[in-house]
């Protein structure tokens, strides 16, 4: 972004810039009580984004997606550009379906970020046993489903200490991950053994 | 922009936040897409020149036109913003975008006076 000066006799770039418009309000001397409202209203309308965004990237214009929702481009427009609490639910569930992409609707109390790590933990297990089942009954796809359960272990052992990399160092307590051939899911060859220490 | 920012943040400061947030997700949107063309939303408005205008929409029916004036340049990644104005000044307003994309689009002058493009 590239703020300027209105100067009727010098149309003339300033030369500042911005990466986002936080920093353009902010850095322009904006009133906290602007910047609040602007904050407000950006709460107000995520999910209208949202949609617009997903239209978009799903390659349709407004007409084309009035015409999924049997609707007037005007609609479409109108409802892109308000507020989430105008929006029913019925609109968001078309916009999912003509993009073909998946939206989700959570409840309950918002997480903090230990519960987050422990739902996905949650989801990651019920994920893995189905896949587990369902190498149990088809052969062929059960190479697959084997060579991807390798693939997620380390994965989440590269996450898990990558992370922990980033704690402050100290003599608290430190964990160290052993992996041998015995803990190493089945269909794993690297039968050498891995550390991993973890400090938290 | 910098009188009229200031004059907007005193006297309409709700339509100046309703102008930033849609700038906000104007943004959002030409960031996702390949070209400023491709960006649809009720609250821009195509000017001469390239410029694309802002307006205030969306956040109730009470808030008075306001238009922010813009011109992206999609090989750059940059949005000019250019100025803000109301509907009574719309005219001079889009006199003066016409003469800042003129400037910055003009390839610089070289020694002789002439530009690149005249030779």
């Amino acid at each position: 972004m590239n703020a300027e000066p209105k100067n009727k006799s010098q149309a003339r770039p300033s030369g500042r810039k911005y990466d986002t418009v936080d920093d353009f309000v902010a850095s322009e001397g904006v009133p906290r009580e602007i910047r609040d409202r602007v904050s407000l209203l950006k709460n107000q309308t995520k999910i209208t984004l949202q949609l617009a965004l997903l239209r978009q990237n799903g390659g349709l214009t407004q007409e084309e997606m009035a015409a999924h929702l049997n609707v007037t481009q005007s609609a479409i427009s109108k409802l892109e550009a308000g507020t989430d609490d105008q929006l029913r639910l019925a609109e968001i569930a078309h916009y999912a379906k003509a993009t073909g992409e998946r939206i989700c609707l959570g409840f309950g109390k918002p997480l903090n970020h230990m519960e987050a790590v422990k739902l996905h933990a949650v989801s990651i297990k019920r994920h893995l046993e189905a896949l587990a089942k369902l190498a149990n009954q088809q052969e062929e796809l059960g190479i697959e489903i084997k060579a991807f359960f390798g693939e997620a272990f380390f994965n989440m052992l590269d996450i898990l200490s990558a992370c922990a990399d980033k704690l402050p160092s100290g003599p608290d307590f430190d964990v160290t991950v052993e992996i041998s051939n015995r803990q190493c899911p089945r269909g794993i060859t690297e039968t050498a053994t891995k550390k991993e220490t973890v400090a938290a | 922009m910098e009188k009229d920012k200031h004059w907007y943040a005193k006297k309409r400061p709700d339509e100046l936040a309703a102008v930033m947030r849609n700038l906000e997700r104007y943004l959002a949107m030409l960031n996702a897409s390949k070209s400023a063309k491709c960006v649809q939303a009720g609250y821009l408005h195509s000017e001469p020149m390239g410029v694309l205008a802002i307006d205030q929409k969306g956040f109730g029916p009470n808030l008075r036109e306001t238009r922010l004036y813009t011109y992206a340049v999609d090989e750059t990644k940059t949005v000019h913003l250019i100025t803000i104005g109301d509907k009574d000044e719309q005219h001079s307003d889009i006199e003066f975008c016409k003469e800042y994309v003129g400037f910055i689009t003009t390839p610089p002058a070289t020694t002789d006076g002439r530009t690149q493009k005249e030779k």
